[in-house]
């Protein structure tokens, strides 16, 4: 166990190599440099040299970046370029702030997630379950930064309960802070503790555990929740590294003195050393929760402790068992968090839904019927086109009677008959969430359309003199009011449509190709290559995506084009992540090989033979990644880091109105709505996608 | 066919598993699983029932239904009584249930792989039902689970260690360790063997044979395989499609099998003494539970049906020991024709 911690943090320090240079090298590249800021009228051009040089200007930038990091080894971030503060004590100082408030968050996100995951999955189908189920998906398709705004509106200028984000008010000044951020916590943690209990609920050895007369309440609390920590604690361990990666939209709405804003604060004013210091701490402290979790696994479940002792003996009793030793394989791809979701995703794949496969030869005709009923009485007889190659293999059975072959016969006729795109659609129309999922995406396609016919200068201009038509409540006329400068906010927000859905599928577009092709050449080819691109992943993955986001913006400039770079980046290891899990399943099937001994060559197969087979589970994360775009895309503008003023972008929109909430907060809940709601439609397709694609992972 | 001696007690008749009319179906979105459909029979203290059938007969779902421990939904037991040591299990409280599970009735489950919780100790899992049902401290139960664990054959020391850490034969053990526990009246044994490999089956039928013997439970034996049968049961109860087609002792079915579903079976097993002999299979799948026939539910597949068997058919009996269900034998004439397997 000490071994594998020391191991993770060992590789902690590649990690910030790469991160560092990524991070100074782009600061780098931003136009202008750190002596612009002491230029005086009475500087000489000795003087000015004397600064280029006292900065080391007059060398390359990679004598800078090495002197950064002999000094970052050293333990020293560095001086402020413009406060000549330093970086450490900076980050000292506002760490307890930030780690406060995602403490607090999370302490309250888990005591009501949790309850309610458990009793959302007992009662899986009844009305709890169902508003359990629309809670989470709202929750996570919020954004953030609105909810924050709406609730400073209501309790602290409204209803006058909480301060508004001065903090130095007590215990007060955190609660609306902490619910804010806590709510995307919760949402995600209700959802995976209730598919993770479902899942327990339903396996045998809670039935062995009732068998046995074991109380009701035990065998929830011991036997169940007991095995579904994992993936509950996962998705506490993500939410509370995305707390801190997203510390800077809370922080900035609730005017927080944490991390997130130094951040921020750091990127607008290109502060080289302070961002690199920032981003490379925020990193160190994500890695380092994510290995907390991991460690926490083991203490969860002795099966994955087993693989930390690793040869040595735990309990002086086991004299005769086996020896783990070795096992550092499966821990291999424990690392970076992403254990369970590399099983899931493993799972995913369309051949892991058929139960009997290797089970069933010509011959066996009970485990055929043994098959049959089981996909029978799989509750919504859901999966019946996952088995059908057994019953095309069983109609050549030759040892019937000519009856029963003409049966046979039938029944494989009758699983032939649909394809594979009609009984996703089948499945999609049975499911009420992805219908909605798809209203609601029409109904954006059409908003989409609309705004076609709205002209830059409608969005963009007063429709008046600004003493009547500013700050106009919503009429007929004007159905989302007017803003402080006179403009119709409602053909904003429509016009805002186009840059949302451009950022969410541009985004989602530009990460799946690098991510696919990434994570296809991993997959196929294995070795170091695999090797290489997956530290690359994890790396990337481990830097906070608003904070990478924010640096790409600025080194580019703000534009539409580069905030979808922007967003794009950082989704990629997503992309990477499942496009490898799935190609390694269908990497060794025998159609691969008979590609291969055909001659075929190998990016052909990788296109033709293997992607398609892999389609199911890119396709899932792809409309959920589009959701995420979104919101990240938002944020960004909402911070300042998005599209240039005065674009209408949802985001930019809530940023701008921010000021009137108290007067007009209509201004601000239109946008957030639209943003919600956008973001929950690829919510309930991506939950539609899933269970349409595997019924196996239904309702999970 | 080895069987020893008659293991029922001649002094304790005392019936201690009583199945009368059992209905069970599983109810989905769109159609009904009909598993069971109108099952009876009963067990006498030490007795021990086969009930045989293929994957998909409703045995499984006959064990649940009499812990009461069928999943619901979608799961519903319709109709029929259940009675163990005198009390009815259909119509007891939750809390009532959890006394009697584990301590009268109790069950080895099919599958030893998935059947322990994988985050605690054998030990633990054993000495729980003791707890919960001998009211012992939590250190006197666990004596007790190591004394368990040696009853089946695995060091008691091991009680600390986790199912991964056992082989599957050993799990097996552990799951029987668990049924057995509490000394239950009545066990239901849930294919204990089919997990295991062939070497280890032998023993842990044995092991079960003498822990029947030392703690007089009436066993109820799921299996499909007839070896298992001919080794350790007293009556045999032969399933298809959610009924019980023959029932009888032992010697009744295995010497003069006659319903011609029983034949099926043992013609489709191999012959030692005449490897030559052709296996004849059964033709055909079972029916689809969701739409089972009016009449008998072999028919389809049976070479002696005749227009008759598509009437609903009742038990009748060919001896006092002997029952099943077959149109057929309204005729005196007829006789099915066994080319015997060997077992």
């Amino acid at each position: 166990m000490v071994r594998y911690i020391l191991k993770r943090l060992l590789l902690l320090i590649p990690v910030i190599i790469v991160v560092s240079f990524i991070v100074f090298m782009l600061m780098e590249l931003t136009p202008g440099d750190i002596t612009d800021f002491f230029y005086t009228d009475e500087m000489t051009e000795a003087d000015i040299q004397a600064l280029r040089e006292y900065f080391n200007l007059d060398r390359s930038v990679f004598y800078r970046y090495g002197l950064y990091m002999i000094n970052l080894f050293q333990g020293d971030l560095g001086l402020s370029d413009f406060t000549r503060l330093s970086v450490w004590d900076l980050f000292i100082s506002r760490l307890p702030n930030t780690l406060i408030l995602s403490f607090t968050a999370l302490i309250f996100g888990m005591a009501f997630a949790i309850p309610m995951g458990i009793i959302a999955a007992r009662k899986a189908g009844k009305i709890v379950d169902n508003l359990t189920t629309g809670f989470t998906l709202v929750g996570m398709s919020m954004p953030v930064f609105w909810i924050g705004i709406l609730l400073l509106v209501w309790f602290s200028s409204n209803l006058g309960w909480f301060p508004a984000g001065h903090f130095r008010e007590g215990w007060r000044s955190i609660i609306l802070p902490a619910v804010c951020s806590s709510l995307t916590l919760m949402a995600s943690a209700a959802r995976q503790t209730r598919s993770s209990m479902l899942e327990v609920l339903k396996s045998d050895y809670l039935r062995t555990a009732r068998a046995k007369g074991v109380p009701e309440r035990s065998v929830i609390r011991r036997h169940a929740l007991g095995n579904a920590w994992i993936p509950i604690i996962t998705a506490l361990g993500t939410s509370l590294g995305m707390q801190l990666a997203g510390a800077v939209v809370v922080e900035s709405v609730f005017t927080w003195p944490g991390i997130g804003r130094l951040a921020a604060e750091a990127v607008a004013a290109r502060d080289v050393t302070t961002t690199t210091g920032v981003v490379v701490m925020t990193t160190v402290l994500y890695v380092l929760i994510h290995l907390i979790v991991d460690v926490l696994y083991a203490f969860i479940d002795p099966r994955i402790k087993a693989q930390y002792v690793s040869g040595k003996r735990k309990k002086k009793y086991s004299a005769s068992k086996e020896t783990e030793s070795g096992s550092n394989g499966a821990l291999d791809s424990a690392e970076g968090n992403q254990a369970p979701v590399v099983a899931a995703e493993i799972s995913f794949a369309p051949e892991a839904g058929t139960p009997a496969q290797e089970e069933t030869s010509a011959n066996d005709l009970p485990k055929v019927v043994a098959a049959r009923t089981e996909t029978k009485s799989i509750p919504q007889g859901t999966g019946k086109f996952v088995t059908r190659p057994h019953f095309v293999a069983s109609s050549s059975l030759k040892a019937s009677t000519d009856k029963s072959d003409a049966e046979l016969i039938s029944i494989s006729k009758e699983y032939k008959k649909n394809s594979q795109l009609k009984e996703i659609l089948h499945h999609m129309s049975k499911n009420k969430g992805a219908m909605a999922g798809m209203c609601i995406f029409g109904a954006l396609i059409l908003i989409f359309l609309g705004s076609l016919f709205i002209s830059w200068e409608q969005v963009t201009q007063s429709i008046g003199p600004l003493r009547t038509y500013r700050l106009l409540p919503p009429s007929w006329e004007y159905p989302f009011g007017t803003d402080n400068n006179a403009r119709n906010a409602f053909l904003r927000v429509i016009y805002g449509a186009r840059y949302s859905l451009s950022i969410g599928f541009g985004a989602a577009g530009l990460a799946a190709l690098f991510g696919i092709s990434l994570g296809a050449f991993a997959g196929f080819y294995g070795g170091a290559a695999d090797e290489l691109i997956m530290r690359f992943s994890d790396i990337l993955a481990s830097i906070p995506g608003i904070l990478l986001g924010m640096v790409i913006v600025t080194v580019l400039g703000q534009s539409l084009p580069n905030l979808i770079i922007a967003v794009g980046v950082a989704a990629i290891p997503i992309y990477i992540r499942i496009t490898r899990a799935a190609i390694l399943t269908v990497r060794n099937q025998e159609f691969v090989e008979a590609a291969k001994a055909v001659g075929l060559s190998n990016v052909r197969i990788i296109f033709a033979q293997v992607l398609p087979n892999s389609l199911a589970p890119l396709i899932v994360a792809a409309s959920v990644n589009l959701g995420m775009n979104i919101i990240v895309a938002a944020s960004l503008s909402f911070l300042g880091f998005g599209i240039p003023v005065p674009a209408p972008e949802w985001g930019a929109i809530i940023s701008v109105n921010r000021d009137f909430a108290h007067v007009a907060t209509y201004l601000m809940t239109f946008p957030g709505l639209f943003i919600m709601f956008t973001v929950l439609a690829f919510n309930l397709l991506g939950d539609g996608l899933r269970d349409a694609l595997d019924p196996k992972l239904k309702k999970r | 066919m080895n069987k020893e001696a008659n293991v029922t007690d001649k002094n304790n008749n005392e019936t201690v598993l009583d199945v009368q009319d059992l209905v069970v179906h599983y109810v989905l979105e769109d159609e009904t699983v009909e598993a069971v459909n109108g099952v009876s029979f009963s067990l006498k203290k030490g007795q021990t029932l086969g009930l045989v059938g293929e994957t998909g007969a409703g045995k499984t779902s006959t064990a649940l239904a009499i812990l009461n421990l069928v999943q619901t939904p979608p799961g519903v037991i319709k109709s029929g009584s259940i009675s163990v040591c005198g009390n009815d299990v259909l119509s007891m409280t939750p809390k009532q249930l959890e006394k009697i599970r584990g301590k009268d009735v109790s069950m080895i489950f099919q599958d030893p792989m998935t059947a322990l919780n994988p985050v605690m100790t054998v030990g633990e899992q054993i000495a729980e039902s003791i707890r919960y049902h001998e009211g012992l401290s939590m250190k006197d139960s666990i004596d007790k689970a190591v004394e368990m664990l040696e009853l089946v054959g695995i060091p008691g020391i091991r009680w600390v260690e986790y199912p991964h850490q056992f082989s599957g034969g050993m799990k097996q053990r552990v799951v029987i360790a668990i049924a057995l526990a509490c000394n239950p009246q009545v066990l239901l044994a849930d294919e204990p063997t089919s997990a295991l490999d062939v070497t280890i089956q032998a023993q842990v039928l044995d092991m079960m044979g003498d822990l029947k013997k030392k703690l007089g439970t009436a066993l109820l034996m799921i299996t499909h395989d007839l070896g298992v049968v001919a080794k350790v049961c007293d009556a045999v109860a032969v399933m298809y499609a959610g009924r019980i087609v023959e029932y009888g002792t032992l010697e009744d079915v295995f010497n003069t099998p006659m319903h011609p579903y029983t034949e099926g079976l043992f013609n489709s097993l191999p012959n030692i003494k005449d490897k030559a002999a052709e296996l004849i299979p059964i033709p055909g799948l079972m029916p689809d539970p969701t739409k089972l026939p009016p009449g008998c539910a072999f028919e389809p597949r049976c070479r002696y049906a005749i227009e008759a068997c598509k009437e609903p058919c009742t038990m009748r009996s060919a001896s006092d020991t002997h029952l099943l269900l077959c149109t057929r034998y309204d005729d005196p004439e007829f006789e099915i024709d066994l080319k015997r397997g060997g077992v």
